[in-house]
């Protein structure tokens, strides 16, 4: 049998917003800090570190995920979305304009996050309930808002994208 | 400390990686456990070891059911889980406890597999596979081995795993009347611990309404994942009404002070495990109660 690769630092490929990108992590860095640290997009935040508030969400194949949870290794491969991805040519993503208009965003931390377990549920349900909101940003805290302005906020957004219904 | 990260594509390069390294080794699923016992600890501590990532083996990640067993892969997140018409079908009360884990995120990466190696006494999916007695598989070069899941704890955060062995797939056999199962727990993650009480209930109902069988498997409030025997045989064979039901429960309370002691938590804890268990016993009977 071919020995299976024993790695110490690894140039590792993945998608990260649509872009191709390689590169070196080692057996300790988490996907955050690829993204963070190596890749500059600082959009993403880190707020405890240990899977409790949701600010360093990012969508991994398709999935909502705690980018401080992931070990970078397990990235080789994936699609990873981050909250720098919505934007396009200068506009804003629906979802951020209704972020805005709404109020949804005081101090602006837990935003990013927000953001993208929103944009998972509406791929997936495009005209979710308040409570199939509130659970999928259940892992998500916000310290400012109350939620319900966020509520509010992608509820309007999921008009905003699909306004047949 | 970590001197690296081994990913191997098959089980079978798995166990050769395991086989080497053995107890130099650690195997890495959803890391939700892992990368925080990694920042709650000083790192430095502990022998120098390979991450053994499994994330990257398909074949670790199924949900099967041949021959009325059903065979869920340890790889195999808390979201597939919830989201598994068979379970639904087959368990529906694991499907919900599953869908009780943390959060949206966490059962995204957090895996069976990873939840059962853990062996914390708030696992959430160890009351409902205790209730349908269900076994684990470890398997090695050597060869493998089915241990039931009340026997593979041998308490809080340990296991009867060997160094070099994998947990392939937790197995359960269909339980006869699916439809007569629940889970409850209380409290939600922002909460304090003492407040994670849960409780898994399988019950077995004749044509005439009298229970032939019950398992009752209580979570959070006993060292490791047990049956309260106690409580099961005070159901089997009546019809239930309120007093056998009440009292079936009281000996869920009793059977956790029996093996913990009287804690300061105690008289919090008993009365509403108690009535976490009466509420559980009537939902698995399709009776809704507060
Ligand atoms: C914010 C937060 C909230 C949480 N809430 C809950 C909750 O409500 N309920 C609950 O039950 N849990 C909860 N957890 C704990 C955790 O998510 C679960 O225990 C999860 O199932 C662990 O699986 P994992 O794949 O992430 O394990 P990992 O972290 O990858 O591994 C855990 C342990 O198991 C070993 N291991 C994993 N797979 C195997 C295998 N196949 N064979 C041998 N060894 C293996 C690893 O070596 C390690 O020791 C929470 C965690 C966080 C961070
Ligand atoms: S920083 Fe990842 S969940 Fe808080
Ligand atoms: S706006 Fe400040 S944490 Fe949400």
């Amino acid at each position: 049998m071919k020995q299976v690769d024993r790695c110490k630092m690894k140039l590792i490929s993945f998608t990260v917003n649509g872009t191709d990108v390689k590169v070196e992590i080692s057996a300790s860095d988490r996907l955050i800090d690829v993204l963070r640290d190596k890749l500059r997009l600082t959009g993403t935040k880190e707020g405890c570190g240990i899977g409790e508030c949701g600010a360093c969400t990012v969508i991994m194949n398709g999935v909502p995920v705690n980018s401080c949870l992931v070990p970078a290794f397990q990235a080789e491969g994936s699609v990873i979305e981050t909250v720098e991805g919505l934007e396009q040519s200068g506009k804003l993503h629906p979802l951020q304009e209704a972020f805005v208009d709404h109020a949804a965003i005081q101090c602006g931390f837990c935003t990013p996050g927000m953001l993208m377990s929103a944009l998972a549920l509406l791929r997936e349900n495009p005209h979710p309930t308040r409570e199939e909101i509130a659970r999928a940003i259940s892992g998500n805290l916000c310290r400012c808002t109350g939620y319900h302005q966020i509520i509010e906020a992608i509820e309007d957004a999921s008009m905003r994208m699909d306004p047949t219904e | 400390m970590t001197l690296g990260f081994i990913r191997p594509k098959t089980v079978g390069e798995l166990l050769e990686v395991l086989a080497e390294y053995k107890d130099g080794s650690k195997i890495v699923a959803g890391a939700t456990d892992l990368l925080v016992q990694q920042r709650n600890s000083k790192q430095v501590e502990g022998k120098p070891l390979y991450l053994v990532d499994i994330t990257g083996i398909p074949e670790l990640a199924y949900i099967n059911v041949e021959s009325g067993v059903v065979r869920i892969g340890a790889a195999t997140t808390h979201r597939d889980i919830a989201r598994s018409t068979v379970i639904q079908d087959v368990a529906p009360f694991l499907a919900d406890a599953c869908l009780t884990v943390g959060s949206p995120q966490i059962r995204a990466r957090g895996t069976i597999g990873g939840n059962i190696i853990n062996a914390s006494p708030a696992a959430d999916s160890l009351p409902p596979l205790a209730a349908l007695s269900a076994q684990v598989r470890l398997v090695s070069k050597r060869g493998s081995r089915d241990i039931a899941i009340c026997d593979f704890f041998k308490g809080p955060y340990k296991t009867v795993i060997e160094p070099g062995e994998l947990l392939q797939e937790v197995f359960f056999k269909v339980p006869k009347n699916p439809g007569n199962c629940s889970f409850l727990k209380i409290g939600r993650r922002e909460a304090v611990a003492i407040s994670r009480l849960s409780v898994a209930v399988l019950l077995d109902v004749d044509e005439s309404g009298k229970i032939t069988e019950a398992a009752i498997a209580p979570g959070s409030c006993l060292p490791m994942p047990a049956r309260i025997v106690r409580a099961e045989e005070t159901l089997t064979g009546k019809v239930p009404d309120e007093e056998t039901v009440e009292a079936a429960a009281n000996e869920v309370g009793e059977e956790m002070v029996r093996v913990s002691g009287v804690r300061w938590s105690t008289p919090y804890k008993k009365p509403v495990i108690c009535a976490l268990t009466r509420r559980a016993i009537w939902k698995a009977l399709g009776v809704d109660v507060d």
